[in-house]
């Protein structure tokens, strides 16, 4: 509205003062506080319980809600847990939290160690893309802890053997679509077996915009960890997501369209083919700086470092992704308005979807709406069925949304973002992706649409179905 | 040489903008067309009026009411709607701004041939925006601009005895809305700012039929049709916290054009869970317009600016301190609210 004007950098919201509740630790009151947590001064003997009770707190409402109280025996056997690691800073303190509550040499209670099974850690790695491994560091933290540790390559999410090995449905042949059409129709694959590297970067090279590129490589390694959690039977997938973290993620899925599933972001629960797996944050009220005191207080190194990015490699020139532009909005949010932080994500936990879900995306496993591709194209016109001569003066047809293209495709086994992601294109300043603008001297695939994860499949129609087995039919009587 | 570019709707004229919204390269004429369309797609899709229906235009003079007005005729007309239209204005009262904007609204008002309404602050609050500032500084000075602003849009309807107002909040207002009541955690309004009408138990109809009209788009609009609009800004200093999802959407809308579009969808895609607790609407003991607490949001803050604690209105937690100060003599109060009966005559506009 013509009220709000542009606001200057002098207009943005004032710098709130610090240190509002004195200097003395608020739990002890009688040790004089070393660290400020959103305006709560604590010392360096209380800050340690406290943050391990935020950990457990977390950990026991996504588990179990209606978990029997401290001190009380499990009835039910604890579930298996697998770890996704990152190499980042969260995921570091993740693993040692783990390792102090639920082993014998940590130190945790009998009772407390019941909550969790078999524990063990999985490292999504992606140095096919240009990132520095950090395979070799964190397999040390894990054998210094004790703690199984698997590796699965990034390029094994285009890996048909993979694919097999996890369990998924090997029967159909490997996905392609078509991306000049809207419904993403399914195209022949004209090239034999490749490369999963080439493959990989096929697939990220076929993307319509800079911003898809970060946000499909989450999307990868979220299903990557979600079917090796699954195929190696543990039904829990706990992450290091840290409040700043998850709130950047909620804001992304925001700007994707993805408010769907929002939820989903905090606490989910994926069907896969062997099972049910909960991916749970219990870190997902820890800010920035009680990470980097644990850290410093524990003395862990971080594999990927404090600063280390895993999007660095694949950061667009001359312009910012959406989730950049996220990232360092949120950060500064952290940084002077850690309470503002804290409510994004508070937020989310008020919201449930608008309707029932229609059904799961193919890509991402998400829960999906109705017609949720075919939204975006009732706010806006893409083409005319007649020639404008004088829309002020001729009479118009009466005007309908243009009705889409009756071709079946992927369109409509997507959410609302996978969509977006796949179609969406760039702004002014969307920049390029000099890492993927060449394929890395691996040779390049036929002109045969753009190939799909493994776990994406093309589905049969009914009529395609009863095609297949109409030999077998017998006739209705 | 290669060929001249075609317009991506028509296939024959030459393109002169690319649509912000979609990416097209499209003709003049077909940008109208589009656009207009889009509108009455909009009004259509949500039902927004049946014939007959007096509807009041918001009216500020600026680009996004100045376009809707035009457009809302040229539907009318096009479409055959059966409303009766009305431009409603509010005077805030800022020396420079306002006054100026009106002249504007005034000269819409002469070329289309609508009644035209102006409802001053002055008039309903007994203070002008300058007097307001002069008391409270230019901090917060948007939370009583808004709040009075949106009481004396009902008032001037009801006046009117219109069933509908309709106002100029685009696209990009409403993505900007999502994201900032999701950094408050203001849940009762993330839930309905998506929604493209909105109606209090005891008030007007409120749509936003621009609701997925990109500013971008309404600029161009206004800049080919050549639209006599008021651009300058505020005067005083804008809505902070509104001011910082601002420049977030900006940068969004720079990386990826749709984050506009999708950022509505995610907050339709939701919706508040049964457990959280809203406060329930009744209506204020004072004035009688629709409220949460025992006081409207206007009542509280023109009570504070009569008592000189103006500061203080702003925040909950401050109510009590406001209570305990006498009231002085002649404190200026809101007139009680009515809602004109359809089968009362409409006032003069």
């Amino acid at each position: 509205m013509s009220c709000d004007a542009p606001p200057s950098t002098e207009d943005l919201m004032p710098r709130r003062s610090r240190y509002d509740r004195g200097q003395t630790c608020i739990k002890c009151k009688s040790q004089r506080g070393n660290l400020v947590i959103k305006h709560t001064v604590y010392c360096s003997s209380c800050l340690p319980a406290m943050l391990v009770r935020k950990f457990r707190r977390a950990l026991s409402t996504s588990l179990d809600p209606a978990a029997p109280s401290r001190g009380t025996p499990s009835r039910t056997p604890p579930p298996d847990v697998i770890l996704g690691l990152s190499g980042g800073p969260s995921s570091v303190v993740l693993l040692d939290l783990v390792w102090k509550c639920f082993s014998a040499q940590g130190s945790g209670r009998k009772d407390e160690r019941r909550q969790v099974g078999k524990v063990r850690a999985v490292h999504i790695d992606w140095s096919c893309l240009g990132r520095a491994s950090l395979v070799e560091s964190l397999k040390e933290n894990c054998d210094h802890y004790g703690i199984d540790f698997t590796v699965v390559r990034g390029e094994e999410a285009f890996e048909p053997a993979w694919r097999n090995a996890v369990g998924l449905d090997g029967s159909a042949a490997d996905a392609h679509i078509d991306l000049s059409s809207a419904r993403l129709p399914f195209v022949p694959s004209l090239a034999g077996p490749s490369d999963p590297v080439a493959t990989l970067r096929a697939h990220l090279r076929s993307l319509p915009t800079p911003t898809s590129v970060p946000a499909t490589l989450h999307t990868l390694t979220r299903l990557l960890l979600l079917h090796t959690a699954s195929s190696s039977d543990c039904s829990v997938l706990m992450l290091g997501t840290s409040l700043p973290r998850l709130s950047i993620d909620l804001l992304e899925t925001v700007a994707y369209g993805g408010g769907f599933a929002l939820g989903a972001e905090r606490e989910e629960i994926v069907r896969t083919s062997r099972g049910d797996v909960k991916i749970v944050r219990p870190l997902r009220d820890w800010s920035l700086k009680e990470l980097g005191w644990w850290l410093y207080s524990r003395q862990l190194s971080v594999p990927r470092g404090v600063n280390g990015k895993p999007t660095q490699a694949l950061a667009p020139t001359g312009g910012k992704t959406i989730g950049k532009l996220t990232e360092d909005f949120v950060i500064g949010l952290e940084r002077d308005y850690p309470s503002t932080v804290s409510t994004i994500s508070k937020t989310a936990a008020k919201v449930v979807p608008a309707e029932e879900a229609a059904y799961t995306c193919a890509y991402c496993l998400r829960p999906a709406q109705k017609d949720a591709t075919r939204w975006k194209a009732g706010t806006a016109i893409m083409s005319l069925p007649f020639l404008i001569t004088n829309a002020a003066t001729d009479p118009l047809t009466p005007p309908k949304t243009p009705p889409l293209p009756a071709e079946k495709g992927l369109a409509d086994s997507l959410c609302y973002s996978c969509y977006t992601h796949l179609t969406a294109r760039g702004g002014t300043g969307a920049g390029k992706i000099p890492a993927l603008a060449s394929n890395g001297g691996l040779v390049t695939l036929g002109e045969a649409g753009m190939p799909m994860p493994v776990w994406v499949q093309q589905k049969l129609t009914e009529e395609e179905m009863r095609e297949s087995i109409g030999g077998f039919l017998l006739e209705d009587e | 040489m290669a060929p001249p570019r075609t317009c991506a709707l028509c296939q024959t004229a030459r393109p002169i903008v690319r649509r912000p919204k979609t990416g097209q390269q499209v003709c003049k004429e077909c940008f109208f067309h589009v656009f207009e369309t889009e509108v009455h797609n909009t009004i259509m899709s949500a039902k927004l009026f049946k014939p007959g229906d007096r509807v009041a235009i918001g009216a500020s003079g600026g680009k996004d009411s100045t376009v809707l007005a035009h457009v809302m005729k040229v539907l009318n007309d096009r479409y055959d709607y059966g409303l009766e239209m009305y431009l409603l204005s509010i005077d805030e009262g800022i020396t420079g701004y306002r006054d100026d904007s009106l002249e504007s609204v005034k000269r819409n008002q002469q070329e289309y041939g609508l009644p035209l309404k102006i409802l001053s602050y002055d008039e309903l609050y007994g203070w002008t925006m300058d007097a307001i500032v002069e008391q409270i500084g230019r901090k917060n000075n948007c939370t009583f601009c808004g709040v009075f602003r949106r009481q004396a849009l009902d008032r001037g309807a009801a006046a009117l005895n219109v069933d509908h107002i309709v106002t100029g909040h685009n696209a990009d207002d409403i993505a900007e809305t999502v994201l900032m009541n999701i950094m408050r955690g203001d849940i009762a309004r993330l839930g309905r700012c998506t929604l493209i009408c909105t109606q209090g138990e005891d008030s007007i109809k409120r749509s936003k039929p621009f609701k997925y009209a990109y500013e971008k788009e309404i600029v161009m609009y206004a800049y080919f049709k050549k639209l006599d609009y008021f651009s300058t800004e505020c005067i005083y200093s804008p809505d902070a916290y509104r001011g910082h999802a601002r420049v977030f959407l900006k940068d969004l809308e720079a990386a990826r054009p749709s984050a506009i579009i999708d950022i509505i969808h995610s907050g339709e895609a939701f919706q508040i869970g049964e457990a959280v607790e809203l406060k329930a609407q009744q209506t204020c003991k004072r004035c009688g317009y629709m409220s949460s607490n025992d006081l409207c949001k206007a009542c509280t803050l023109l009570e504070s600016l009569e008592k000189g604690m103006a500061k203080l209105a702003t925040g909950d937690r401050n109510r009590r301190r406001l209570d305990e100060e006498p009231a002085p003599e002649n404190m200026r109060t809101i007139p009680m609210f009515h809602r004109a009966t359809p089968a009362e005559p409409a006032a003069a506009p």
